[in-house]
């Protein structure tokens, strides 16, 4: 259970705190409603680039990380699709620096010439050093164009291509920063060792003259439903086994499907007890590595089966093993006790992620963007809710045919 | 409107506050070593043994030994185990170093009784099934060809050739051939004799009742054996410093690794020494990260590490760029180095680097689980958590001479190892 104090200042920003006398340091995260499916399809890459211009400064902060060292501090930050998440964690007695870069930075960023080449250039080489120069780097670049049609998740956060990020210029950076890097579409949290009603008034004192912005973001078009199976076979790289890929659309991140969905993953794959492993690893040998997953994505995501086969291992053999371990569990029961055990999970992994007041100020920002942050205290009923019949429904809803694309990614 | 001209003034960091730990030991000399916080509703457990990848006779023996913990016992099977802990919201993992190997649980407190005797279990009645050890091996083996793709590993490897020697436990050989070595005997004469029945040490932390302490009472109190092997001499036969390639088929970038022997965290410079490096490539604003990320745009990241072993230390600066980069960016790290040797460092920089390192190290041991971890990473040194006060102290008495002295003594770019990737084409 964590407590905390909310507002919402005249200007949009919302504020979420959270005392924790357990540690010396304050965590200061501030979520942007923005991320890689607000970018135009024909210039992707720009959210996550954007976040690295964050780091080049502001009209009263000539180098930001500097600030953060010599108060103590540390800071980072992380762009998904749906969203881009900033924070920095640093002595509790040192919070007002980490409110002013912050203020600083939403009211007044510095963007030059020189400092979007220079963050151009780091981004593509990122984008070689993670997509390009490790084996199976590239598959999110294939699979997501596969699996979206409509929806903006058809690209990843890096971009589609180098290019893109090459083509970026210092007008679209202004208008970006213009549109999305205002205090009505960011969300700013605090956990650490302060009073709640003291750091409320302290972002105050930082955030009120902010003005809001105006702009009015497009809607996200809607994936289309699904209506037939879809391939695609990658079979020009150096890669040491083949890898197998299978997805599912399900439903959004705030309903109870997910939590279905996600139950489903687990009884599927989570753990040398699971169901895949021991069919699919232990008893028939097909695979060296078996999972399944959700992606958890705010609009409606994907389940995911991912396996990587065993030296000698056919690839039709191991699609058709993962759709009968599919159509096994649409079959057969599932025990009390299995059930029992997600929920006793949910309950530990909820409690696991209460003790470090990073995570408290990161996910507290998260639950308020996804629905409310009353959420974070309630997501362990969703759990509660779930019982056998609803789960079978589920997958026997989710694992149809025609909503299932298949990507191969063989060795050469 | 709020003046943001001036930035907020900055209080001084404090001293570390550390948690006082107490030590339990049991009739058979088994050292229990608790760090309890009751505001916590979960607990962390590590046992630790004085073995690992040093005193096994073949590769592979004493990771495998480690993971075959939890691949079945006489009384659960692995399904059973790893059914019981997730039932239980508890987690296990085990780690197999050098010098030391570790099996350890995070639970929720409420759950002892029902995890901690299954984990003494595992650690006395563990049976190494054939089908496990077999299903283990084949996946581990798919990993290693993996690896043996990227150019990360590529240079690491060589580089710790260079260091120690070809097949110096250091460099963590392993062949192909290795895996079809691995027989269950093996392992089992590994585990009777390192693990079973050997002496470890227990770390608690977290939320630790009574009912904890009785627990591990009574599933530890069985005869034991000391296992503080006795100190196996690590014999180095280092290579001639200089350049060295290895090639691979259409890669993108390059990764480089440049870098030498280090300073051991027992050493009296160690401190000192760790400020050097942190200006050098040890932090985002570091003149490193400066030079090659953030003025050329050559890499996504650069680093400078400084790694203490059981007996030596090694020191090395990491990177991946585009190909074409590679000789501008070794003229620059040399560039770098150079000026450290030649240069006082400025006070302000000098300034917040200390700063910067003393934040860090606040954050290091920054409640009661790392501090559980820090005391037992730091007791596999012989110290304790107090040598972080000791750290800091000389971290801030640190002068730009001492610097300067330090860089001469232990940066001498012509007495390095300089690798990287090469690219080929078909």
């Amino acid at each position: 259970m964590i407590k905390f104090k909310k507002k919402i200042l005249d200007n949009g920003l919302t504020i979420i705190c959270n005392e924790d006398k357990g540690t010396p340091f304050v965590s200061v995260n501030i979520l942007y409603k923005v991320g890689a499916i607000n970018e135009n399809a024909n210039k992707t890459g720009f959210a996550h680039l954007f976040e690295h211009l964050m780091f080049s400064g502001s009209k009263n902060v000539n180098n930001f990380d500097h600030y953060v060292q010599i108060a103590g501090g540390e800071s980072n930050a992380f762009t998904t699709n749906d969203y881009t998440n900033y924070y920095i964690t640093i002595p509790a007695v040192n919070i007002e620096t980490a409110l002013w870069l912050e203020s600083d930075r939403m009211l007044n960023l510095n963007i030059d010439q020189k400092s979007l080449d220079v963050q151009k250039s780091v981004v593509i080489e990122e984008f070689k050093q993670r997509y390009l120069n490790q084996p199976y780097g590239d598959i999110w670049l294939k699979l997501r164009p596969l699996v979206y049609k409509k929806h903006p998740y058809s690209w990843p956060t890096i971009g589609k291509s180098i290019k893109h990020i090459e083509d970026i210029t210092l007008e679209d950076v202004h208008s970006f920063y213009n549109n999305f890097y205002s205090p009505n579409n960011a969300i700013l949290s605090i956990s650490g060792n302060i009073d709640e009603k003291k750091a409320i008034e302290l972002v105050e004192k930082w955030f009120n003259d902010i003005p809001r912005s105006n702009y009015i973001s497009p809607i996200i078009p809607a994936e289309p439903k699904q209506t037939e199976p879809r391939e695609l076979i990658v079979k020009d790289k150096d890669v040491p086994a083949d890898l197998i890929f299978k997805t599912y659309h399900m439903g959004k991140r705030m309903s109870q499907n997910f939590y279905d969905c996600d139950t489903i993953s687990d009884l599927l794959s989570n753990g040398q007890s699971a169901r895949l492993y021991v069919n699919l690893i232990q008893n028939s040998k097909i695979f060296s590595e078996i999972d399944a997953y959700v992606t958890g994505d705010i609009d409606p995501g994907l389940f995911i089966f991912r396996g990587k086969l065993s030296e000698g291992a056919k690839v039709e053999e191991a699609n058709k093993a993962i759709e009968r371990e599919i159509q096994k569990f649409i079959n057969e029961s599932i025990s009390e006790r299995e059930i029992q055990k997600i929920k006793n999970k949910a309950e530990s992994r909820i409690l696991f992620s209460e003790i470090s007041y990073q995570g408290k100020a990161g996910n507290m920002a998260l639950f308020e963007f996804m629905s409310n942050v009353d959420m974070i205290n309630n997501e362990v009923n969703f759990y509660r809710n779930i019982n056998e019949s609803k789960i079978r429904e589920c997958a026997r809803k989710i694992f149809n045919k025609n909503n299932c694309s298949t990507l191969l990614y063989l060795k050469k | 409107m709020i003046n943001r001209h001036i930035a907020p003034d900055i209080t001084e960091l404090s001293n570390p506050v550390l948690l006082k730990h107490s030590i339990n030991k049991l009739a058979n000399g088994i050292e229990i070593i608790i760090t309890n916080d009751p505001n916590q509703e979960v607990f962390k457990m590590d046992v630790v043994y004085n073995t690992g990848t040093i005193n096994q006779s073949k590769a592979l023996i004493a990771n495998t030994t480690m993971n075959m913990l939890c691949n079945g016992t006489t009384k659960h099977n692995s399904n059973k185990i790893a059914e019981i802990f997730d039932y239980y919201g508890s987690y296990i993992d085990t780690n197999c170093g050098f010098a030391h190997s570790e099996l350890s649980m995070i639970a929720p407190t409420k759950y002892a009784k029902n995890t901690i005797p299954l984990l003494g279990e595992m650690i006395q009645e563990s049976i190494f099934p054939e089908k496990e050890i077999e299903i283990f091996l084949r996946n581990k083996y798919q990993e290693f060809l993996l690896q043996q793709e990227k150019t990360s590993y590529m240079v690491l490897k060589k580089f710790s050739q260079l260091m120690f020697g070809e097949n110096n436990v250091y460099t963590n050989p392993v062949n192909k051939e290795d895996f079809k070595n691995i027989s269950r005997d093996i392992l089992k004469n590994y585990y009777n004799s390192n693990i079973q029945h050997s002496r470890c040490k227990i770390y608690l932390s977290g939320c630790i009742n009574n009912e904890i302490i009785k627990i591990i009472n009574n599933v530890f109190s069985y005869h034991c054996l000391d296992n503080s092997n006795p100190n196996k001499k690590i014999v180095l036969s280092p290579a001639e410093f200089g350049t060295y390639s290895v090639n691979k088929k259409d890669a993108v970038q390059s990764s480089i690794r440049i870098g030498k022997k280090g300073v051991q965290l027992v050493d009296n410079e160690y401190p000192e020494f760790q400020v050097l490096n942190t200006i050098l490539g040890g932090y985002f604003g570091s003149r490193l990260m400066n030079t090659i990320r953030e003025e050329k745009g050559y890499t996504y990241g650069i680093n400078s590490l400084n790694v203490s072993l059981p007996d030596t230390a090694y020191w090395c600066i990491v990177t991946d760029v585009d190909n074409k980069y590679v000789e501008d960016t070794i003229y620059l790290i040399n560039k770098e180095i150079e000026k450290l040797k030649t240069t006082l460092v400025g006070d302000d920089e000098l300034k917040n680097v200390k700063r910067y390192m003393h934040g860090s190290i606040l954050r290091e041991i920054d409640g009661v689980f790392s501090q559980s971890d820090t005391l037992k990473n730091k007791q596999k040194f012989g110290l304790d958590n107090t040598i972080y006060n000791e750290i800091i102290e000389k971290v801030k008495k640190c002068t730009s001479e001492k610097l300067l002295y330090l860089a001469n003594k232990h940066l001498s770019t012509d007495a390095m190892y300089i690798v990287k990737t090469e690219e080929i084409t078909e």
